[in-house]
């Protein structure tokens, strides 16, 4: 008798994304029909980007990766309460501190890249402790401090890679960047492996070793949200601060906690980009994606399971997005306003639907 | 004629009937009280009459004439005025300023400005505030009523049976006819009661009627010419007065025979087990709360702080519980001074806390059920392993006993906390915390917006949390239940406590007196 009514409750839940979704891409599709656009070839326009071949599908992949990361970075500090709004600096911080470990250590392979794996974390970290320490010690909330120690990761990083790490040769380009990394620290690709499978993508598409990053990561954060006792009081005291202090849970410890890590998951944003994309450090990485990662954390309600699928989405959307300007000359802005009308849609319908079963819940509990 | 007929009342809320047929009738010049459990359906009943809800079927005839009330501007329009249980007061405007709240120029005259034009008049009446005609009628309703209050006195400095004066006097500025007071006496002490019901009795012979909601029958009996009791949605019975008692109530409230009458033996006093020291302490403002607060519990004693709320209570439990940062004095647990210590240290030494706003401060309201019942004990064996891995089977091995030793009525213990009703909240609780083998029991408002069943029940688990030599301080507001249950009462009054009695030396109404802050008067009388 228990179980079913248990999965009744996760079925609706899983029912509001998906009515997001579909609700966004009627919406859609009445703009595309508004502007004067034939709806059909752009349905045919985003499948094109999107499916039409595995490249296309492992592209929609690749870049859901850095996209999957921010959303568990945000999710984690959601889910212990903390408003980590930061997380864009701490990806470009981190991002920078990991390089300096891929330009500057000489060591093997199978020790670098571990290595920059760690001092990326460390970076993000770092860039968060000072956030943390004023909101537990000082009483200072954690938006402001955060978005202006992104401000100051954005111009710290820029001098930086101007002045003392610059690496500008005036070679083929002029942007301004550091060193190259060392070829041991570089992110291969695993692009062998899944057409091994019998997955045919083409070798540009960049699935590289930042996906086994992501994949551990994510099964890290699932683990310690929901097996392990620190988690537990993460999930409390993001839920009920007072009854946490009541229980005994050392609250302003769990939140320092919660917000260093958070800031480490950051940091590894920016891995694909700089270790397999690029081979150097730049402050023109993709700027956003720390933001991108508030609305994916969002929509996968905080879950490392459900950012999986959020951040396909958003990633899913982009491609559409290139698409829509690739094949029917809709102009890119255009996906963006659905994105944003997805995020709200499913937002809604997800807080909808909560207290529609927070209902059906307490009726059964007479 | 009726004042009010309300008639077959239905209103439905998606799977529960929350009213199902309900009739209900006030005459005038009559106290009408209605009573039943929490989520009986008295709540909707009420916010349908002040035009909060529409009613899905049903009529509501005021006078005898069918009315449709569209909201609570509305209802007041039509005479109906409501004294809600919190206050909706400006706490900085002064009485006069409160009173007129929304109807600032319904009285004004405009004296000086007679001789002007009748547009700019209207003008002025819109524009410049002018009390001088309401401040008469003010004055007038308080004479006419003996609700004495200082009309300039600021309403945060009042105490709480003034405020309510003053929200008495609110709704008959608005000329209401119909006045509800949901659990007026609640936050009153008995002297306040007894004066309340004389501004009852001084309304009743102008000919308004009163609705009258309570949980205390024993004020029900006292007060109410009518009484109709609500189980469930619906009616079960309209009674007079006459011929009914407290047993008969409960039995129809409940729908089964209630103990009302507390058994509870003389303590049997073991070792000291909290010493409270000299203790003083400020708030963030710098407000003093407690000043040189002393006191003993011994083991299998129950200690009850009798007090009007916002004495100091809440921050005397904190101060116990919590490591708040005193000004003074000490707080010894078995002889140990537990200062330094946080609340896990605390917890750990023996102190059990059920605290006043369980919702706040003492559940995970969308956790389950079985992670609520090991909170506070969650991060030690059996809980979880050595690794500090949570161990699932353990956690709702452990709720499964508790929620069968502690009735705790759930579907299962997967259930979210806020999905049960709050006497079921109050004993997993309670159940939680007694599994701690506690050496001190913290009891704040223990029974707060529990229903009698689950009161009855609470009360035996005290009493027998005593029997085991617990030591337990009792806070409560309601002063029957600190009457009932304590073997000694101190009486709080501005952060002090101002007298001790044993219970056997003294009464309700003399701790209610106490209670008011009376002390030189009680000296003077002695």
């Amino acid at each position: 008798m228990r179980k079913p009514t248990i999965n009744r409750y996760s079925i609706l839940s899983l029912l509001a994304p998906v009515f997001g979704f579909v609700t966004a891409m009627i919406i859609l599709l009445i703009i595309v029909i508004a502007i004067g656009k034939n709806p059909g070839e752009a349905v045919a326009a985003i499948l094109r980007m999107t499916t039409s071949s595995a490249s296309r599908f492992g592209t929609v992949v690749s870049q859901a990766i850095p996209l999957y990361i921010a959303g568990i970075a945000v999710a984690f500090a959601f889910k212990g309460g903390v408003f980590n709004i930061g997380v864009e600096g701490q990806y470009f911080v981190g991002g920078l501190v990991g390089a300096i470990a891929g330009i500057y250590l000489k060591l093997p392979s199978i020790i670098h890249i571990p290595v920059v794996v760690l001092f990326a974390m460390a970076g993000g970290a770092l860039w968060a402790a000072i956030p943390a320490y004023l909101k537990v010690k000082r009483g200072v909330h954690e938006v402001i401090t955060t978005i202006m120690f992104n401000n100051i990761a954005i111009y710290l990083v820029n001098y930086l890679v101007n002045v003392p790490l610059s690496g500008f040769t005036g070679g083929e380009s002029l942007e301004p960047q550091t060193k190259a990394i060392q070829s041991t620290a570089l992110f291969g690709k695993l692009n062998g492996f899944f057409q091994a499978l019998g997955w045919k993508i083409g070798n540009h598409v960049y699935l590289d070793y930042s996906l086994i990053v992501a994949i551990v990561m994510g099964f890290i954060v699932w683990f310690v949200l929901f097996k392990t006792r620190y988690g537990f009081d993460v999930r409390a005291v993001g839920t009920a601060l007072d009854a946490s202090h009541f229980a005994g849970i050392r609250i302003g410890r769990v939140q320092i906690g919660t917000f260093l890590m958070s800031g480490a998951l950051a940091g590894l944003i920016g891995l694909q980009e700089i270790f397999a994309i690029r081979g150097y450090y730049t402050y023109e990485i993709a700027a956003g994606v720390g933001f991108d990662g508030i609305a994916i954390a969002l929509i996968g309600r905080n879950n490392p399971i459900g950012v999986v699928f959020a951040a396909l989405l958003f990633s899913f959307l982009k491609q559409a997005g290139y698409g829509l300007q690739l094949y029917v000359g809709i102009a890119n802005s255009v996906s963006y306003v659905i994105t944003g009308l997805m995020i709200l849609i499913i937002v809604i319908a997800n807080e909808v639907m909560t207290r529609y079963i927070r209902r059906l819940r307490r009726q059964e509990a007479g | 004629m009726s004042l009010l007929e309300m008639k077959d009342i239905t209103k439905v809320f998606p799977g529960v009937v929350a009213n199902d047929h309900v009739s209900f009738d006030l005459q005038k010049g009559e106290v009408h009280a209605l009573v039943g459990e929490n989520g009986a359906g008295k709540t909707t009943l009420m916010k349908i009459l002040y035009g909060l809800y529409g009613p899905d079927e049903g009529s509501i005839s005021i006078n005898d004439s069918v009315v449709q009330i569209a909201n609570p501007r509305d209802a007041i329009r039509k005479g109906i005025g409501m004294v809600h249980q919190h206050f909706m007061l400006v706490p900085v405007f002064t009485v006069t300023e409160n009173i007129v709240l929304g109807e600032e120029n319904r009285y004004a005259d405009y004296s000086t400005s007679s001789r002007a034009a009748s547009p700019l008049r209207a003008i002025m009446k819109w524009l410049v505030l002018d009390t001088h005609g309401a401040r008469d009628r003010i004055q007038e309703l308080m004479d006419k009523n003996q609700l004495v209050v200082d009309p300039d006195a600021p309403v945060e400095e009042l105490s709480v049976g003034l405020q309510q004066r003053v929200e008495i006097l609110k709704i008959l500025f608005r000329g209401a006819e119909i006045l509800v007071f949901d659990e007026p006496t609640a936050v009153l002490t008995p002297q306040e009661v007894r004066d309340l019901f004389e501004t009852f009795r001084e309304l009743k012979a102008q000919g308004k009627g009163i609705i009258f909601i309570s949980h205390k029958l024993d004020e029900v009996l006292d007060i109410a010419d009518r009484i109709t009791v609500v189980r469930r949605g619906k009616v079960i019975k309209t009674m007079p007065r006459k011929g009914a008692t407290k047993a008969g109530i409960a039995e129809l409230m409940v729908g089964k025979p209630v103990l009302l009458d507390v058994d509870n033996p003389p303590a049997s006093p073991g070792d000291v087990v909290l010493q409270v020291e000299h203790v003083s302490l400020r708030d963030e403002r710098g407000t003093s709360v407690l000043h040189d607060v002393s006191f003993e519990i011994h083991a299998g004693e129950i200690y009850g702080v009798a007090g009007v709320e916002g004495n100091g209570q809440s921050e005397l439990v904190r101060a116990i519980a919590d490591r708040v940062p005193l000004d003074d004095g000490n707080i010894r647990l078995a002889g140990q001074d537990v200062k330094a210590l946080d609340v896990r240290q605390r917890r750990e030494a023996g102190i059990a806390h059920i605290p006043e706003d369980r919702h706040r401060f003492g559940l995970l309201m969308p956790f389950s059920l079985a992670d609520n019942m090991s909170l506070g004990r969650h991060h030690r064996p059996p809980f979880v392993n050595r690794f500090q891995m949570v161990q699932t089977r353990e956690v709702h091995r452990f709720a499964r006993e508790a929620i069968a030793e502690f009735d705790v009525r759930t579907p299962s213990e997967d259930v979210p906390a806020l999905a049960l009703s709050g006497g079921n909240q109050q004993k997993a609780i309670i159940a939680r915390e007694m599994s701690g083998k506690p050496s001190l029991l913290l009891a704040s408002q223990p029974t707060r917006g529990v229903d009698i069943g689950a009161q009855e029940f609470i009360y035996k688990q005290i009493i027998a949390a005593k029997k085991e030599g617990i030591a337990i301080l009792l806070v409560s507001a309601d002063l029957d239940e600190i009457m009932s249950l304590s073997d000694r009462v101190g009486v709080i009054y501005k952060g002090r406590i101002i007298k001790t009695f044993d219970i056997k030396d003294t009464s309700k109404e003399q701790v209610g007196f106490y209670m008011m802050g009376e002390e030189e008067n009680a000296e003077a009388d002695n």
